[in-house]
């Protein structure tokens, strides 16, 4: 199974940016939870510092994008499954 | 094992239980926060405050500070929502607390068993974010304005009768204020109160769930909007309007919010009491 995105396809991330990043596995949760936790670690967080969110609920892995860029607080600069069913979403901090 | 990031200020069941707030842009943790550590009066714990305080209270605001002097009435029901039938003859405030303490663990409730006075008003609305009037009467209502005036503390009030009902909010400092508009008390005619004209819960209810959004919003540190004009509705006909008011330039309540106005002013009868059944007690 192929990566659905590669680092390369957003050159602005900065490496250390995603390896640096706080971290919450939001496995086991369903929407709207999945963004309600987002939004809170977002908002401890200073602008431009990343998130890694682990889901494991399918809805979510577009929900939370969707609802992130509507509340222009964060923006997905990096996803992949590295589990079958399960996504990381890497998010920078609006 | 990657470790959650710890949510300090909101315990899980908090987050579970105001998630859909939380999710409102105006709202999210902090705004949640502001909520939940916010301390709001509501003189009076009849028509208006009851669906107040119920908003309030499901809301997460945090500490609830009831004033009223009256015990539940069987004529106050059908208006009166947080008062049962087993209630009757019960304190207000205590019905008003049991209800809220069973509604929501992360609200405490302050039962003030009195009427608003110029002797305690200050100590009634001291310390709070936010003041409601939900009082049944004008000179009241005048109180609540010129002290909050005087302390700097906003505030909202609503009159209700009938099918119709107004709101105005208050920045002190800033916005018009009800005496701007109002002047003075007038003598309460009595055919014109909801005991002598009739009330409907639709109309009472709707102003009250307004005060609370009013007080929400000024926690949350977003503008009021009953400010500088005053909400009119009218529920028979349907009707929704704004008036524009203006500060008065010798308003004697906020032109000099300094001084204590409301220590002087003349409010004719005070403690307001008004018994709204034959079958109440003598006052």
């Amino acid at each position: 199974m192929s990566k659905p995105d590669v680092p390369e396809a957003v050159p602005h991330v900065e490496k250390s940016a995603i390896s640096s990043a706080e971290t919450i596995d939001l496995r086991g949760k369903k929407c709207p939870m999945t963004f309600v936790y987002t939004k809170l670690a977002l908002e401890k967080m200073q602008a431009q510092q990343v998130l890694e969110v682990i889901l494991d609920y399918a809805p979510s892995f577009t929900n939370v994008p969707r609802s992130l860029q509507l509340q222009q607080i964060g923006e997905v600069i990096k996803e992949q499954e590295e589990t079958p069913g399960e996504k990381v979403l890497w998010i920078r901090k609006s | 094992m990657r470790a959650p990031v710890a949510q300090p200020e909101l315990t899980e069941q908090q987050i579970e239980r105001y998630s859909r707030q939380i999710i409102l842009s105006q709202v999210g943790g902090k705004g949640m926060a502001k909520l939940l550590q916010a301390r709001v009066a509501i003189i009076g714990a009849g028509g208006l405050g009851c669906p107040a305080a119920q908003i309030l209270a499901a809301a997460g605001v945090g500490k609830l500070r009831i004033v009223d002097g009256d015990r539940v009435d069987i004529s106050n029901l059908p208006r009166q929502f947080l008062h049962y039938t087993a209630d009757l003859g019960a304190s207000k405030v205590d019905s008003v607390k049991d209800k809220i303490e069973a509604m929501n663990p992360d609200v405490t409730v302050e039962a003030v068993n009195t009427f608003a006075t110029q002797e305690n008003i200050g100590d009634l609305i001291a310390g709070c974010d936010y003041v409601i009037d939900g009082s049944d009467n004008q000179a009241t209502k005048f109180l609540v304005n010129d002290a909050c005036v005087h302390f700097g503390i906003p505030f909202t009030i609503a009159g209700i009768v009938q099918f119709y009902g107004h709101i105005i909010s208050v920045v002190p400092g800033q916005t018009t204020c009800f005496r701007c508009v109002f002047f003075e008390p007038t003598a309460q005619d009595a055919a014109m109160t909801c005991s002598g004209a009739g009330v409907l819960g639709t109309a009472s209810g709707l102003a009250g769930v307004l005060q609370a959004n009013e007080a929400i919003k000024s926690i949350l540190g977003l503008k009021t909007k009953f400010t500088n004009r005053l909400f009119v509705f009218d529920l028979l006909e349907g009707t929704f309007e704004y008036l524009d008011i203006k500060k008065h330039p010798q308003c004697r309540a906020c032109s000099n919010p300094g001084e204590p106005f409301y220590r002087i002013a003349d409010y004719g009868k005070l403690p307001y009491v008004c018994h709204v059944s034959n079958d109440s007690p003598a006052s």
